[in-house]
C-alpha cells in the first residue's frame, strides 16, 4: 500500500509535467523553438483565476475571464515569437521566451505579491481508495493529463493539423505556398498552448501553493522531458516526462533508514537519470538513427 | 550616428559611467539645515522566496518612523532608512551592503534579514567601518563573527536545544526540514543534541525538503511509514508551514504521534490551515513578547499598511528593539559607530523582547527560548 | 569606492565567463549551459581546499586543475549527445550541482555555505583584487581575440555555417567544440574562484541561475565574433540592474520592477537587433 500511494503521488506530478511538455512539444514542433515561458504562463492564468475567485465574480465569470487571459498570453506569445520563428532565430527566441517568463514571474509578484495563495485554506478533499487516497485536484489532473496526452498523439499524428504543425517549422515558405496560413498556425498552437499551461498552473497550484516563482521547476523538468523524449516525438516526450519524474520521487519515497534519500536531493537524481537516458538514446527515447549525408 | 559604431562606443560606456557615479548623488533628503540627518542601511530580501520578510520589515519600519524623528527633533537629528535588497543570499547581501556603505556613506545597518545575508557581510565590518545589527538572524555561527556584528533574534542554539529536551520524552522521532538557513540550523542543533544527551532517542526519520517546495506529500507518507512517536515540522514561516500541515491533515491518521512545531506555528493563520491536526501541538519559540504597547502597534501597522504574519510578534519586536537601541544610542553618542558599539558591548538594555538585553559576552541578546501548546487554534505560552 | 570597485569587479568575472560562452554558444553554436555550474564548481573547489588549509592562491591552481578534470565529463557528454540533448544536460547540471552542494554539508557547508574565504596575502585589499580581476580580463579578452584568428577560431566559426562542410576540410568539428568548452570551463571557474575571493563567502546562491542568463545574454548579445562586441554586450548586461538600482522606486516593488524593467529591455532589445547581428557579410 506504501508503495502504491508513493506510486499515485509520483504519477500525478509526472502527469503535471507531462501536461506542460506536450505544449512544450508543440510549439517546439511549430517553430522549431522551445517556450520557457509556458511555466510562468500556467502561474499567471492561474493568479488570474484566484484574481477572479477573490473578487467574488460567479465561476462562469471567473472560467471565462481565465480563458480569455490564456489567449493573452498566447497571443502575446505569438507576437513576441512569430518573427524569430520565420526567420529561423531559435537561439533568440529561447532567450526571449526565458526573459518573457521572468517578466510574467515579476508582473505576478508585484500585483500580487510573493506570499503564497491557497485556493482552499482547508486541507483538500481527498477520494479514498481502500487506504490509498487522491486529493480531488490531483485526480482531475491525472484523468485530464491522460485524456489530453492520448488526444495530442492522435491529433499530432492522424489529423492534417498535426501534419500542419511539423510542416510549418520545416519550411513555412513552401506551407505557405500551399496556401496554408503559417502564421494561423503557430498563432493556434501557442494560443493552445498557453490554455493548456494555465490548466496545469491551475491544477498544480491548486494541489500545493500559489507563488509567482511556481511554473519554473516544472518548465524544467517538462524542457528536460522534451529532450530525453526527443524533440520530434510526442510519445517519446510523454513517457520521458514520467520516467524523469517517477524515477526520482521513487527513490526518494521508497528509500528508508541509512540509506534514506531526501527530497533535496530530487534535482541531482533527475540529472543523473537524463544523464543515463541521453547516453543510452540520445537523439530521444523512441527516436530511430537519422543517416547523416 | 550608428548606436554600435565605434565613435557612439566611445561615448556611450564612458556616459553610462557617469551616469552611475551621479546618480548616486539623487535622492538626497531635504532637510532643515539644523537637522543632522542620520542615514540607516537596510539589508532584507525585497525580492525572490524571501520577499514577504522585507515587505514586512519595511511596515514595521515605515510606520515606526515618524514617531522617532519627532522624538529625535529634540537632540537635532533626523532618521533616514535606505533599504537595499539582499535576496536572502550572502553574495547579493555583500554587494548591498558595499553600496550602503560607499555610496549612501551608512555607519549603521540593520540586517539581514536571513543568516545568510548577515554572514555574508559580517567578514566585511570587521575593519569597524560599519555596525550591523541584525534582528532576525539566529545562525549560531553569527556568534563572533565579527567584532561589529550583533543580532536582536534568539540563538538556534537555545531553540534547537529547547526542542531537542522536550523531543526527548519520546524514542522514535522524526524530523521534516526545510532547506533553509535557519530551519537546517535548528535541524542541526537538535540532531547533535540527541547524540550528545539523549542517545536512548532513536531518530527514525531525517527529511530535508527544498526551499520552497510545494509537494510534501511522499515525504510525509515516508515518514508515516516509520510510526514515529513524535515529529518536529521544521518549515519556514508562511506558506510553507500551513502547507505542511494542510498536506499531513490530507494524510489522516496520525496515531499515538505528537508533533512539535517552531516559530512558524506561532501564528494563528498556520494553525487554522489544520486545526484538528495542529491542536496539541507542542510549539518552541522565543518567550512570548507580552506587551500592550506592542500589539497595539501591530494592530495598527496591519490596519494602515498590511499584515505582518510572516515576521510575526517576536521578530517585529526584535526589530522595533534593534531600532529603537540603536537608533537611541545614536542620538546619544552621535553617528559614531566605535562609540555604539563600545555601549553595545558594556550596557544592558531593556525592550520587548527582554528587560536584559546584553551583548557583553555574545553576539546574541541572550534570550531563551519557551514552550507553547496549541489549544483551540492558537499557542497558549507555558514557560 | 567600494561600491564602484565590486560592480567593476563583476563586470570582470561576467565578461570572463563570457568568454568561453561567446566561444561555444555564439560564435561555435554549440549549446553548453554549463558555464554556471563551473562557475560555482571552480568557487567551491577553492572555498573546500582553502577550508582544508590550503594557501589561496595554491587552492585557485587546485580549482582550476579540477575543473580542467571536470570539463571532461562535458565533452563526453558532448561527443556523445546531439545539440539540444547536450543544451538539456548541462542546464540540468547546473540545477543538479546547486541541490549537491546544499545537500552535502559536510563538504560544502550545506545550506549555510562556507564563511570567511581568505584573500591571498598580495590580494588582501578589494582595489587590489579588482585591479588584478581587470587585468586577468584583459588578457584573457586578448586571448580570445587570438584564438578567433587562429584554426580553432575559424573552425569554430566554420561549424556555425555548416558542420559538415567543416568536417569535409578533414577538420573534426568534436575535437574543436570540445576544445572550446573545456577552455569555457576553465574561464568560468576562473570567474569563480575571483568572484569568491571578492565577496568571501560562498553559499549555494552564489552563481546558479542569474549567472547563467547573463553569461548567455551577453555571449548571445555579442553574437558577432569581435571582442570588442562582447565588451559592450557585458557593460550593458552587468550594469543595467545595477542603475535601476538607484532609481527613484518604492523599496518594496524595486527588486521585481528591476527584474521586470530588465526583461522587458532584453525582449526589446534582442528584437530589435536580432536582424542586425545575424551576419548578413561573412567575417574571414
Amino acid at each position: 500500500m506504501f508503495f502504491l500511494q508513493i506510486l499515485l503521488n509520483s504519477l500525478v506530478v509526472g502527469t503535471q509535467v507531462v501536461l506542460l511538455a506536450v505544449p512544450l512539444y508543440l510549439v517546439y514542433a511549430a517553430s522549431k523553438i522551445y517556450h520557457l515561458a509556458l511555466g510562468a504562463t500556467g502561474i499567471s492564468v492561474a493568479y488570474a483565476l484566484y484574481f477572479g475567485l477573490t473578487s467574488g465574480w460567479g465561476w462562469p465569470i471567473t472560467i471565462l475571464f481565465t480563458l480569455i487571459c490564456a489567449i493573452v498570453l498566447g497571443l502575446l506569445s505569438f507576437a513576441l515569437l512569430e518573427k524569430l520563428a520565420k526567420k529561423k532565430e531559435h537561439l533568440f527566441g529561447l532567450l526571449v521566451s526565458f526573459s518573457l517568463g521572468l517578466c510574467l514571474e515579476a508582473s505576478m509578484a508585484l500585483m500580487f505579491g510573493t506570499d503564497g495563495k491557497f485556493f482552499l485554506s482547508t486541507p483538500l478533499p481527498t477520494i479514498n481508495f481502500s487506504e490509498l487516497y487522491l486529493t480531488v485536484p490531483g485526480a482531475i489532473t491525472l484523468v485530464v493529463g491522460i485524456v489530453l496526452s492520448i488526444l495530442f498523439l492522435l491529433l499530432t499524428t492522424q489529423t492534417p493539423w498535426g501534419r500542419e504543425i511539423k510542416a510549418v517549422s520545416e519550411n513555412s515558405y513552401l506551407l505557405s505556398s500551399l496556401s496554408f496560413n503559417a502564421s494561423l498556425v503557430r498563432a493556434t498552437v501557442l494560443v493552445v498552448a498557453s490554455v493548456i499551461a494555465g490548466f496545469v498552473g491551475i491544477m498544480t497550484t491548486f494541489n500545493s501553493t500559489l507563488v509567482p516563482g511556481a511554473g519554473f521547476n516544472i518548465v524544467v523538468l517538462a524542457f528536460i522531458a522534451l529532450l530525453v523524449g526527443g524533440v520530434h516525438s510526442l510519445k517519446g516526450t510523454i513517457v520521458a516526462a514520467y520516467l524523469v519524474v517517477l524515477i526520482p520521487e521513487l527513490v526518494v519515497g521508497l528509500s528508508s533508514g541509512s540509506y534514506s534519500v531526501s527530497l533535496s536531493w530530487k534535482m541531482v537524481i533527475v540529472f543523473i537519470v537524463a544523464a543515463i537516458l541521453l547516453t543510452w538514446k540520445p537523439n530521444g527515447l523512441l527516436e530511430r538513427r537519422e543517416r547523416v549525408e | 550616428m550608428k548606436l554600435f559604431s565605434k565613435k557612439s562606443l566611445g561615448v556611450l560606456v564612458p556616459v553610462l559611467a557617469v551616469v552611475l557615479l551621479l546618480s548616486g548623488c539623487v535622492n538626497q533628503a531635504q532637510t532643515p539645515k539644523t537637522m543632522e540627518t542620520i542615514k540607516i542601511g537596510v539589508i532584507a530580501p525585497m525580492s525572490g522566496d524571501a520577499a514577504a520578510y522585507g515587505e514586512q520589515i519595511q511596515r514595521v519600519i515605515d510606520s515606526y518612523l515618524p514617531k522617532l524623528n519627532e522624538d529625535a527633533k529634540v537632540d537635532g537629528k533626523q532618521f533616514q532608512f535606505i533599504y537595499e535588497d539582499g535576496k536572502c543570499g550572502g553574495s547579493e547581501a555583500v554587494s548591498a551592503f558595499q553600496k550602503l556603505k560607499d555610496i549612501d556613506g551608512v555607519k549603521f545597518v540593520i540586517g539581514g534579514a536571513c543568516s545568510s545575508e548577515t554572514l555574508g557581510i559580517a567578514p566585511l565590518t570587521k575593519d569597524g567601518s560599519v555596525l550591523v545589527t541584525s534582528a532576525f538572524s539566529s545562525n549560531p555561527a553569527i556568534e563572533g563573527a565579527s567584532p561589529y556584528t550583533f543580532t536582536f533574534s534568539y540563538s538556534d542554539d537555545v531553540i534547537g536545544k529547547t526542542i531537542a529536551k522536550e523531543m526527548s520524552k519520546y524514542e522514535r522521532v522524526a524530523l521534516i526540514t526545510e532547506q533553509n538557513d535557519w530551519n537546517v540550523g535548528v535541524q542541526k542543533v537538535v540532531l547533535d543534541e540527541f547524540k550528545a544527551n539523549y542517545p536512548k532517542v532513536t531518530v527514525v526519520a531525517n527529511e530535508t525538503y527544498p526551499k520552497g517546495a510545494t509537494d510534501m506529500r511522499s515525504v510525509l507518507e515516508k515518514i508515516k511509514k516509520m510510526a514515529p512517536a513524535a515529529i518536529l515540522l521544521n518549515p519556514t514561516p508562511g506558506v510553507t508551514a500551513e502547507t505542511l500541515v494542510k498536506q499531513m491533515a490530507e494524510i489522516k491518521d496520525w496515531p499515538g504521534t505528537t508533533i512539535f512545531g517552531q516559530y512558524s506555528y506561532i501564528s494563528e493563520t498556520a494553525l487554522a490551515a489544520a486545526p484538528a491536526l495542529t491542536n496539541g501541538m507542542i510549539i518552541i519559540d522565543a518567550p512570548k513578547v507580552n506587551n500592550v504597547e506592542l500589539t497595539a502597534f501591530i494592530d495598527s501597522v496591519t490596519k494602515e499598511k498590511g499584515p505582518l504574519t510572516d515576521i510575526g510578534n517576536f521578530y517585529t519586536a526584535s526589530l522595533l528593539d534593534d531600532v529603537k537601541v540603536v537608533t537611541g544610542l545614536i542620538r546619544e553618542l552621535g553617528n559614531d559607530q566605535a562609540a555604539v558599539q563600545k555601549a553595545l558591548k558594556q550596557r544592558t538594555f531593556s525592550g520587548y523582547i527582554s528587560n536584559n538585553i546584553s551583548f557583553k559576552d555574545s553576539s546574541f541578546p541572550g534570550v531563551g527560548g519557551g514552550i507553547y501548546i496549541v489549544k483551540d487554534g492558537k499557542a497558549e505560552y507555558q514557560q | 569606492m567600494g561600491y564602484f570597485l565590486t560592480q567593476l569587479a563583476r563586470l570582470a568575472e561576467s565578461t570572463i565567463t563570457a568568454i568561453g560562452s561567446h566561444l561555444t554558444i555564439a560564435v561555435g553554436n554549440i549549446f553548453f549551459l554549463g558555464g554556471s555550474t563551473m562557475f560555482c564548481f571552480g568557487a567551491y573547489a577553492l572555498a573546500v581546499s582553502q577550508k582544508f588549509g590550503l594557501d589561496p592562491w595554491w587552492a585557485a591552481l587546485l580549482s582550476i586543475v579540477f575543473s580542467f578534470f571536470v570539463s571532461f565529463l562535458f565533452v563526453l557528454a558532448y561527443i556523445k549527445l546531439s545539440n539540444d540533448s547536450f543544451a538539456v544536460f548541462t542546464l540540468s547540471s547546473m540545477l543538479a550541482f546547486e541541490a549537491l552542494v546544499k545537500s552535502w554539508d559536510d563538504v560544502t557547508g550545506g545550506i549555510l555555505g562556507i564563511a570567511g574565504i581568505l584573500r591571498p596575502d598580495n590580494l588582501v585589499k578589494l582595489k587590489q583584487l579588482v585591479i588584478f580581476q581587470i587585468i586577468l580580463m584583459v588578457i584573457l579578452l586578448f586571448i580570445e581575440f587570438v584564438i578567433l584568428k587562429t584554426v580553432l577560431g575559424r573552425s569554430l566559426l566554420g561549424m556555425r555555417e555548416s558542420r559538415n562542410f567543416v568536417e569535409a576540410l578533414g577538420t573534426s568539428t568534436k575535437r574543436t567544440g570540445s576544445v572550446a568548452i573545456i577552455i569555457c570551463c576553465v574561464l568560468a571557474a576562473m570567474a569563480g574562484v575571483t568572484g569568491v575571493w571578492r565577496i568571501q563567502f560562498l553559499d549555494a546562491s552564489f552563481g546558479s541561475i542569474a549567472m547563467l542568463v547573463q553569461s548567455v545574454t551577453i555571449a548571445i548579445l555579442a553574437a558577432k565574433p569581435q571582442v570588442r562586441w562582447l565588451m559592450l554586450s557585458a557593460v550593458f548586461v552587468t550594469f543595467l540592474p545595477e542603475f535601476l538600482r538607484f532609481t527613484p522606486l518604492p523599496s518594496t516593488m524595486i527588486g521585481h520592477l528591476r527584474i521586470l524593467i530588465y526583461s522587458v529591455l532584453l525582449i526589446v532589445v534582442l528584437l530589435t537587433i536580432s536582424k542586425k547581428l545575424m551576419p548578413q557579410k561573412r567575417f574571414i
